[in-house]
């Protein structure tokens, strides 16, 4: 063996490791589909979670960024927090992510969080001139502010204010009815007396034409 | 007497397989030996499996280069690509974000790099790349590739440096 043959065979041998370690290298980071939308009471908090997986041929290292909100007016951008932060998936692996949102209480309720949470599978390159490419897996953070529930130890059930507008309502009727009872008497008796000073005038005409009709009798 | 045993059962997955609800049903082989009552129930037992809705994600490269370009100009299109793989049974929509160009001391704003889902976008015509991860409306359907595709341009009077940035592209579903 002359010592091009060797060179070829060595370079070649370099050429099918390369390509082999390629190959061994592939990454396929995967999760399972649907945004992640929370309702948080102010004051409240939320968990959701969804699964990650490695769908490769090789471990992934990954971290995990938690999802970035422009601020909204008058309003504190909820609390996100996300477990685990980073770890290894093997292939065929899978975790769970645990999202927790956390709602200021002074916020103002109707407020909605837009933003993109990232999985990125680790990477150590490095490229001076140009851009190290990073992938990873994006999940879409949707949260409303919904209203804090009653207090408790004030809470009264529809039920009971069914009843209570029952009574209301019973109440008002047998009022009413009694005024009305109350108010008809007064005018029974104004009717039957006759005691106005009109009546009394129609009266006095009356006798005084009942005597001039007897004095045409006669 | 007889012994009760158990036996657990796992379910490996192809890649690839469509979300849904599979249902299979077990027949058991029993043994001579196994005495039944006449009102037994026939030892059959129905797996059901849910296969959910998923995407995946596989770069072709972890780097590109654009080469030298001099301050004020541009790599004139998105030039340099990205192939996108998804391996999921479910489709996605592609978010890029990125750093800063970096170069010790010296740096331009990230919205300097451009990117496209074509190749024959001008630079002027990319959208600009930004430090919160933006949704590309590019999308990349299950088992199957896209391509995203880079450009940069350098601010007038930028410092001559060899500068570096990171970009991130992530499917999201």
């Amino acid at each position: 063996m002359n010592i091009k043959t060797a060179i070829t065979i060595t370079l070649a041998s370099v050429l099918l490791l390369t390509l082999f370690s390629t190959q061994a290298r592939a990454q396929n980071l995967g999760q399972s589909a649907g945004s992640l939308v929370f309702n948080v009471s102010l004051g409240g908090n939320q968990t959701l979670s969804y699964t990650i997986f490695d769908g490769g041929s090789a471990d992934i290292a990954y971290t995990v960024s938690p999802p970035q909100y422009n601020p909204v007016g008058n309003n504190i951008n909820p609390t996100v927090t996300v477990t685990p932060l980073s770890g290894t998936l093997q292939p065929g692996q899978q975790t769970t992510v645990l999202v927790s949102v956390s709602m200021p209480a002074t916020d103002q309720v109707g407020v909605k969080w837009d933003g993109i949470m990232q999985v990125l599978a680790s990477t150590n390159a490095s490229n001076p001139g140009g851009a190290v490419i990073q992938g990873g897996l994006g999940k879409e953070v949707i949260i409303y502010s919904n209203a804090p529930p009653p207090k408790k130890g004030f809470s009264i059930s529809s039920q009971a204010l069914y009843i209570i507008a029952g009574v209301i309502v019973a109440v008002v009727v047998v009022c009413a009815a009694a005024f009305a009872l109350k108010m008809r008497k007064p005018a029974a008796r104004k009717r039957g007396g006759g005691s106005d000073e009109g009546t009394q005038k129609r009266i006095a005409a009356l006798e005084q034409e009942l005597k001039s009709l007897k004095g045409k009798g006669k | 007497m007889y012994a009760d045993r158990s036996r657990i059962l796992g379910v490996a997955i192809a890649a690839g397989i469509a979300s849904g609800v599979f249902l299979a049903l077990l027949a058991l082989q029993l043994g001579v030996q196994v005495a039944y009552a006449t009102n037994q129930i026939a030892p059959n037992v129905i797996l059901s499996l849910t296969v959910p809705a998923g995407c995946e994600i596989s770069l072709n490269t972890q780097s590109i280069s654009f080469g030298t370009i001099t301050a004020s100009q541009n790599s004139l299109t998105t030039s340099q690509n990205v192939l996108d793989t998804n391996g999921g049974n479910g489709g996605a929509v592609i978010a890029v974000s990125g750093s800063n160009w970096v170069s010790g001391g010296n740096n331009f704003g990230v919205s300097n790099t451009v990117y496209s889902s074509s190749s024959s976008t001008s630079y002027a015509s990319g959208t600009a790349l930004t430090l919160i991860p933006a949704n590309t409306a590019i999308v990349v359907g299950s088992s199957s590739s896209t391509n995203v595709w880079f450009g940069l341009g350098i601010p007038a009077g930028q410092v001559a440096s060899t500068y570096s940035q990171n970009i991130i592209i992530t499917n999201v579903c």
